[in-house]
């Protein structure tokens, strides 16, 4: 045969006769490649808006775009290793038959190439398809008023081919300095040598539970959003390290524990179960790791965009009592003072003027600053730090107009306290370095007198204290007192019910007659509309770039998942077969297959979820530095994220069952 | 009444396209006593393995019958199979079939706890049976941890452990150097000597020389049997070795 032809041909049988394993990488490739391609099509949008709608977009997609790319890198290099193992037999029996190590170079060369080229032809192809698909997501969940046609970008064509070839070339690299550093005979032997039984790593299962549990300590200690985010990577981290230690030590020493229990041990499903996931924990300990960890980012990554996305009208809620919002901020010290109830009202009247019917619906000052507790006392900060906690204090009318509730009657000294939604009875001190401290006795929760609303979004605790007038001004006073230049105003909102498209909220500010309401430093007209746009575009682009990634993932703990079904499929079959000689019912044969598949794979799940458990009050906290206070919703979201996930989970689990049993009844 | 009885074997394989017939056991009739040690000796193609498949009814043959202690075992259920196996029938395989995944001790009690019996009993059974195959003090290791020769005796513990009716051994040698045959072959001889009832398919001569009784299987039928009697084992070697010489002639004379 021509021996030009001959190398090319090799290649092709090959990956033929690979296909069981080859055609799951091809899809892989094509798949990375294909989101690779949609995110920087994404970003280069022809006739992108200048508005700073659209900017978030190019951002979102540049986060996306660095995601896929290390999530590429490791993903293709991980499954190629994979191959390559298990090739490593066929490719040793080349050689031996009279290949040179050059010669399997060459096959090797022609394989990439032909993988590459189809993989990323393929990519592009379907990255196309499906991009106007994501456009028309994406416009969605943005609410965006522009939906794009279908385009394709050239650039972005180049940029997946460099990079995915550069990968794929990465692996071939790999790939010949393996072969280059084996011993044929040793290649030949190495699949049919017997496995050792794995050692019980005490060290290792220790490290993971204890970085397991930091972890989880971290998750369910952190009580401010501060917090949380500094130590969110390193809670991520610990947790990370202390699967991997769980999955490949922690596992073998329980099985080994079980193993040791006679009386459990010896009974039929117990005695092939446990022996068989002790032999094969060792190998599949990492695959199962990598699943699981897999699986949480997914989990986290749906389910907080998600809660977010939803979370956003009630954060929009929570933020306009109306839907028109004007916002004062004022000193009272000054000698002709902001009169907010004359504001109020010459502002409706104006409006009506207009002619666009204006009802108001409420109104309310309130002064808050942040402090930090120290002694016993708070101390007035000007910037928030991890310790830090917000005051938030309002005068007693003005609370009684807020909630419907009576009018409380508070004397000087007296307030009425609530933090994380509920009344509270401890008295507050503040200490103030110019002046003497102030005590504020709780007067004693009482139904009477309901939570406000949360009008402060902030990313600490929130400690609403509602008090008397003189009380408000001293505190005000005190706090002035201590920041000087930095200090706080007086904050004062007022919210209509008004027809928003007929309203432009900075020619409110220009056109209106402000005479006889006094002084001000800083006024604010803001529409439900104009600012839920705003919200949508980074809350929607968080929950597009969510979806997109967790799909990706997905496809990754997909492909782990089906591989380790095959892989162990060839293995369990000799086993089996010995063991219906010796007595095995095949009826026994089906369930102990069974029970040993259901604990194996729906570990990582199980583990995935108390993960996401530990994970969900940390990501709650995190979740209100973008104004989502709504702890239910995310319970829900992260819940039915768990569901959805965990249907897919068995389907995926299912497919690649039957896989496998046709492996191991063949 | 014979514990083992086998008459008019006929097993004819069809290939899978339909087309060829292989013709691998014509008509075989023996029995085997309770307490005997019967060896099957026969060239490769000669149905020994067929036979011994049919016999470990992992394999149903065209027409006849074997009978093992009266009952017909190609009457047995499907779902019954299993559990006749395990009770009544021991293996011994040439490549012995021991599995990585358990202990040797695990290894030997695979049929027992397949059978649902207490740890207690089992640990009482296999006490003297290692003792008697000399394995007592690697029972804690791993397959691929000990030699040919104690991988298989470990494999004869787990044939025995159930008190079969009979062991069927399939070229238990085979994969085993001179000095590890030899003790094996003696564990044979002293298990047989303790009331075993053995059946051997081997082409090794010093294996069948080790029986009480030789048969020789060709084209699919019994050719000739030969009892060792009062002989020695190293007379009953140089018989075996005349009849399989003048098997070899007579059979290229008789084409």
């Amino acid at each position: 045969m021509n021996k030009r032809r001959f190398y090319p041909r090799m290649a092709l049988v090959n990956l033929a006769r690979n296909g069981q394993f080859y055609l799951p990488y091809l899809l892989t490739v094509m798949g990375t490649a294909a989101a690779y391609y949609i995110v920087r099509a994404l970003m280069y949008t022809p006739d992108l808006p200048n508005s700073t709608r659209y900017a978030y977009l190019t951002m979102f997609m540049s986060i996306g775009t660095f995601v896929i790319a290390v999530f590429a890198v490791i993903f293709l290099t991980y499954t190629n290793s994979f191959l390559m193992k298990r090739r490593k037999r066929e490719l040793g029996l080349y050689n031996i038959l009279g290949m040179g190590k050059r010669h399997i170079a060459i096959v090797l060369g022609f394989e990439m190439v032909y993988t590459a080229a189809a993989g990323i032809l393929g990519g592009v192809l379907l990255g196309m398809l499906l991009h106007k698909l994501a456009v028309l997501l994406l416009c969605r969940m943005m609410r965006m008023d522009i939906v794009y046609g279908f385009f394709i970008s050239g650039t972005a064509i180049a940029e997946t081919a460099v990079l995915f070839g550069a990968i794929l070339l990465f692996n071939l690299l790999i790939n010949l300095h393996r072969i280059r550093v084996q011993n044929p005979m040793e290649l030949l032997r190495e699949s049919s040598a017997g496995e050792r039984e794995p050692k019980t790593r005490y060290v290792t299962a220790v490290i993971g539970v204890v970085a397991l549990g930091a972890g989880y300590a971290i998750a369910v200690t952190t009580r401010s959003a501060m917090t949380a985010l500094a130590m969110y990577f390193v809670a991520v981290f610990l947790v990370i390290v202390g699967t991997y230690c769980v999955f490949t030590a922690v596992s073998i020493a329980v099985l080994k524990a079980l193993r040791a229990n006679k009386k459990f041990y010896y009974k039929t499903d117990h005695f092939i179960g446990v022996s068989g996931m002790l032999y094969r924990m060792k190998r599949n300990a990492v695959g199962l790791a990598n699943i699981c960890i897999l699986s949480t980012m997914v989990l986290v990554m749906v389910s907080g965009t998600l809660s977010l996305y939803l979370g956003s009208k009630s954060a929009l809620d929570e933020q306009f009592a109306g839907n028109l919002r004007a916002e004062v901020r004022y000193d009272p010290m000054e000698d002709q003072p902001f009169d907010a109830e004359a504001f109020y009202k010459t502002v409706t009247e104006q409006i009506e003027a207009k002619g666009i019917p204006a009802v108001p619906v409420v109104n309310y000052r309130y002064l808050s600053f942040n402090v930090d507790e120290r002694r016993g006392a708070l101390e007035v900060k000007k910037y928030l730090s991890g310790a830090s906690s917000m005051v938030c204090a309002m005068a007693s009318a003005d609370y009684a107009a807020v909630t419907g509730a009576e009018v409380p009657s508070l004397t000087d000294g007296q307030m009425l306290l609530f933090l994380n939604g509920a009344g509270q009875s401890r008295n507050l001190t503040f200490r103030f370095s110019h002046a003497d401290d102030l005590t504020l006795t709780a007067v004693e929760p009482s139904p009477q007198y309901p939570v406000p609303r949360a009008f402060q979004t902030s990313a600490v605790d929130v400690l609403y204290a509602v008090v008397s007038d003189g009380t408000l001004r001293a505190l005000y006073e005190g706090q002035r007192a201590e920041l000087g230049e930095d200090a706080e105003q007086m904050q004062w909102s007022g919210f209509w019910n008004a027809d928003e498209s007929a309203i432009q909220p900075d020619d409110l500010e220009q056109t209106l007659d402000f005479t006889g309401t006094g002084s001000w430093s800083r006024l604010d007209f803001e529409t439900r509309d104009s600012f839920g746009g705003q919200y949508y575009s980074i809350n929607g682009g968080f929950f597009f770039l969510g979806v997109f990634l967790g799909t990706i993932f997905l496809m990754a703990a997909v492909l782990i998942i089906y591989y380790k079904q095959i892989s162990e499929g060839y293995e369990d079959r000799e086993r089996y077969l010995v063991m219906q000689k010796v007595g095995m019912e095949p009826k026994t044969v089906r369930r102990s297959i069974n029970s040993q598949l259901l604990v194996v794979f729906f570990a990582p799940l199980a583990v995935a979820a108390i993960h996401v458990a530990f994970d969900f009050s940390l990501m709650t906290r995190l979740l209100t530095l973008f104004s989502l206070h709504n702890g239910s919703l995310v319970l829900l979201c992260t819940g039915g994220t768990l569901a959805v996930f965990a249907v897919i989970y068995a389907l995926v689990y299912r497919a690649t069952a039957r896989a496998y049993y046709k492996l191991v009844r063949a | 009444m014979s514990l083992l009885e086998v008459s008019h074997l006929q097993k004819i394989f069809t290939t899978r396209f339909g087309g060829n017939q292989v013709e691998a056991l014509k008509n075989v009739s023996f029995s085997v006593e309770p307490g005997e040690y019967v060896a099957i000796m026969g060239e490769s193609g000669s149905g020994k393995t067929t036979l011994l498949n049919i016999l470990a009814a992992l394999d149903k043959p065209t027409s006849g019958q074997v009978l093992l202690g009266g009952k017909d075992i190609c009457e047995i259920k499907e779902r019954d199979m299993a559990a006749f196996r395990r009770t009544n029938l021991g293996f011994v395989f040439q490549d012995f079939n021991l599995l990585d995944t358990f202990s040797l001790q695990d290894n030997i009690f695979l049929p027992l706890v397949l059978a649902g019996q207490e740890f207690k009993e089992m640990e009482k059974a296999l006490k003297p049976l290692a003792e008697q195959l000399g394995i007592l003090d690697i029972l804690s290791k791993y397959p691929y941890e000990v030699s040919g020769g104690q991988k298989q005796r470990c494999a004869v513990a787990r044939a025995l452990i159930t008190n079969p009716q009979i062991v069927l051994a399939d070229e238990p040698t085979g994969a085993l150097d001179s000095r590890a045959s030899d003790r094996l072959l003696d564990l044979f001889g002293d298990i047989n000597a303790g009331g075993q009832t053995v059946l051997m398919v081997t082409h090794s001569v010093k294996a069948a020389s080790h029986a009480q009784r030789v048969l020789f299987l060709r084209d699919g039928e019994v050719y000739h049997q030969l009892y060792r009697g009062e002989n020695t084992q190293e007379q009953q070697f140089g018989r075996i070795s005349d009849t399989l010489t003048v098997l070899a002639q007579g059979g290229e004379a008789n084409e």
